[in-house]
């Protein structure tokens, strides 16, 4: 009791605590507050009224439409999917060798995976143009698609390999003894079971691919194959921008990662530490 | 079952779990060594715009780029600033963001999911509002500031204002992981510890000095080397706020190396520029590793 009470003598006052906390929050949200204000407004109002408009435009939001923002909406989706789809291909096989199996080198095989998580695309993006070129890819979704799944990787690979190696081996076992094969164990018993670290690590794909940004500036030189933060910047780096339908059309953009993200928050925290908190 | 037989599966076993691995090891290869090997040949040797290669061997490239002043004096000490700048104040902000955010409170649910919203938003996307927040003209900032008598700069016009601009908008981007990773750590210290620590007496700010913050080490270890990591590898704000100018006055080494490459059509140097940045990161990549394994 005289602990507890000490505890809370000695920690800050309540209102300070109340302060410091809408200060942070208030700067953290400031540029979606600025982004939501600003896609409403008529183009008049954008540079005299700062905060809260004299009238309300809600058909910027429909109007914004009207430029490519469709094209690039197909593109972004494309490449995310895509990769999504790649890299659990390629990743889940990989987990489950290493949570299930003797791999020869597997030691290795995760320092080299946790190395490559520390590598940003921009480092050899000479390289990656000149490799896109040799084979083909270059203006192509595809190159994106490829990039993206190999830099989500590690991560994928990190996360699935923890949550299968937490299904009850005897769980699989059992299966195999009632006549199942190992890969029918595998996809019927133990991905069930790791059910939320899949889901964790599809939106973890989906939401990097989504927000790529150098590889598809430089690998991408048609408009119609630009994704949306390619896109986007052109429309900011026009002469005049009209900033409440760039806003507006921001607001779109960022909506699918904004739910993704908001649907699977509290296990995120888990995923994007993983490997660094245990 | 005989040993033999035993032998034999076990063999197998490795036989299949090898083959679960060679896809993706293979699209690593392809998209990681392969591009890295090619970056360090390149950068001994004359590269076309189309990336042929001819005289390797030679170091015109190497010598192109350190007798470059804008790259030793401006762009290197940048690089540092802007990394250091960065990664530090985002650990002081994150820290007691981490603890107000452990603490028990109404709604701490949504503050949490608030603070770490912008880590989902695209980057580029994020940084081309704040770029219209700093605008000189129509800025929100600068807007904001006229109401209270302030004629603001045009923010991004000049290295000066543009560079600590580029820091905030740095430190905006970065605070959200910092945040849930020291949150993380905060949650894995435990009820007990602390509980432990206030029978002895040790509260306050004497707690967090001698208690939390030994115990978060590890953890804040992890932080500081990724979001350094993170940080020197940044370019989408940089590019989307100035795009590394006024001429080359807010560049750092990684937009230095794009613009040489996209902007001055010269391959040959800003492979040599890529060659430095990988060895920058193999060496935080090893810290990062050694950390880690200390922790297993």
């Amino acid at each position: 009791m005289t602990a507890k009470r000490s505890h809370r003598s000695s920690s800050l006052p309540g209102i300070a605590r109340g302060l410091a906390l809408a200060v942070a929050l208030l700067f953290m949200l400031a540029p979606f507050a600025v982004m939501l204000l600003t896609a409403v407004k008529p183009e008049g109002e954008v540079a005299t009224r700062p905060l809260l408009p004299d009238h309300w435009a809600f058909g910027n939001l429909f109007s914004a439409w009207g430029s490519a923002l469709p094209v690039y909406f197909r593109n972004s989706a494309i490449l995310a999917v895509g990769a999504t789809l790649l890299n659990l291909a390629l990743a889940l096989p990989a987990a489950y060798a290493l949570a299930r199996m003797r791999v020869p080198g597997a030691k290795l095989w995760r320092h080299a995976l946790l190395a490559t998580q520390m590598f940003s695309p921009i480092v050899v993006v000479v390289s990656l143009h000149h490799l896109a070129a040799m084979a083909g890819l270059t203006d192509k979704i595809a190159a994106l698609i490829l990039v993206n799944a190999a830099y989500s990787m590690a991560f994928a690979v990190w996360l699935l390999t923890a949550y299968l190696a937490a299904v009850p081996e005897d769980m699989e076992e059992a299966a195999r003894i009632d006549g199942c094969s190992r890969l029918s164990a595998a996809w019927r018993v133990v991905l069930p079971v790791a059910r939320p670290g899949v889901v964790t690590t599809v939106v973890f794909v989906f939401i990097a691919a989504w927000n790529e940004f150098v590889v598809a500036l430089t690998l991408i030189s048609s408009d119609a194959n630009r994704p949306l933060t390619v896109g986007l910047y052109g429309f900011a780096s026009a002469y005049a921008p009209q900033w409440n339908l760039l806003m507006a059309a921001s607001l779109w953009a960022i909506l699918p990662v904004v739910l993704l993200f908001a649907a699977i928050e509290g296990s995120l925290a888990e995923g994007l530490t993983a490997g660094a908190v245990k | 079952m005989k040993p033999q037989a035993k032998r034999s599966s076990r063999n197998r076993e490795t036989w299949v779990a090898l083959a679960c691995l060679a896809p993706a090891t293979l699209l690593l290869a392809a998209v990681f060594l392969y591009p890295i090997a090619s970056t360090i040949l390149d950068s001994f040797s004359h590269v076309s715009p189309f990336g042929g290669r001819s005289n390797v061997g030679t170091l015109d490239n190497w010598r192109a780029v350190f007798s470059n002043a804008v790259f030793t004096h401006g762009v290197l000490p940048r690089t540092i600033l802007w990394t250091v700048g960065v990664v530090s104040l985002t650990i002081i902000l994150s820290l007691p963001a981490a603890i107000l955010l452990h603490a028990p409170f109404r709604g701490r649910k949504w503050a949490r999911t608030a603070m770490l919203l912008p880590w989902a938003v695209p980057l580029p996307i994020s940084a081309i509002v704040w770029r219209f927040i700093l605008d000189g003209q129509i800025g929100t900032l600068n807007a904001v500031l006229a109401k209270v008598g302030i004629i603001g700069p045009v923010w991004l016009a000049e290295a000066h204002t543009a560079l600590p601009m580029m820091i905030l908008v740095g430190i905006w981007a970065s605070i959200p992981f910092t945040t849930v990773t020291l949150l993380a750590g905060l949650q894995n210290i435990g009820t007990d510890v602390n509980e432990a620590a206030a029978l002895d007496g040790a509260v306050g700010f004497r707690r967090f000095r001698y208690v939390t913050l030994p115990l978060l080490r590890p953890v804040l270890n992890v932080a500081i080397v990724l979001n350094t990591v993170y940080v020197f590898n940044s370019f989408p704000i940089i590019w989307v706020l100035t795009q590394g100018g006024p001429a080359e006055s807010t560049d750092t080494l990684i937009t230095y190396l794009y613009k040489t490459y996209l902007r001055f059509n010269l391959p040959g140097p800003a492979q040599a520029m890529g060659v430095v940045s990988f060895f920058v990161l193999l060496a935080f990549a090893m810290t990062y590793l050694r950390l880690t394994e200390r922790e297993q």
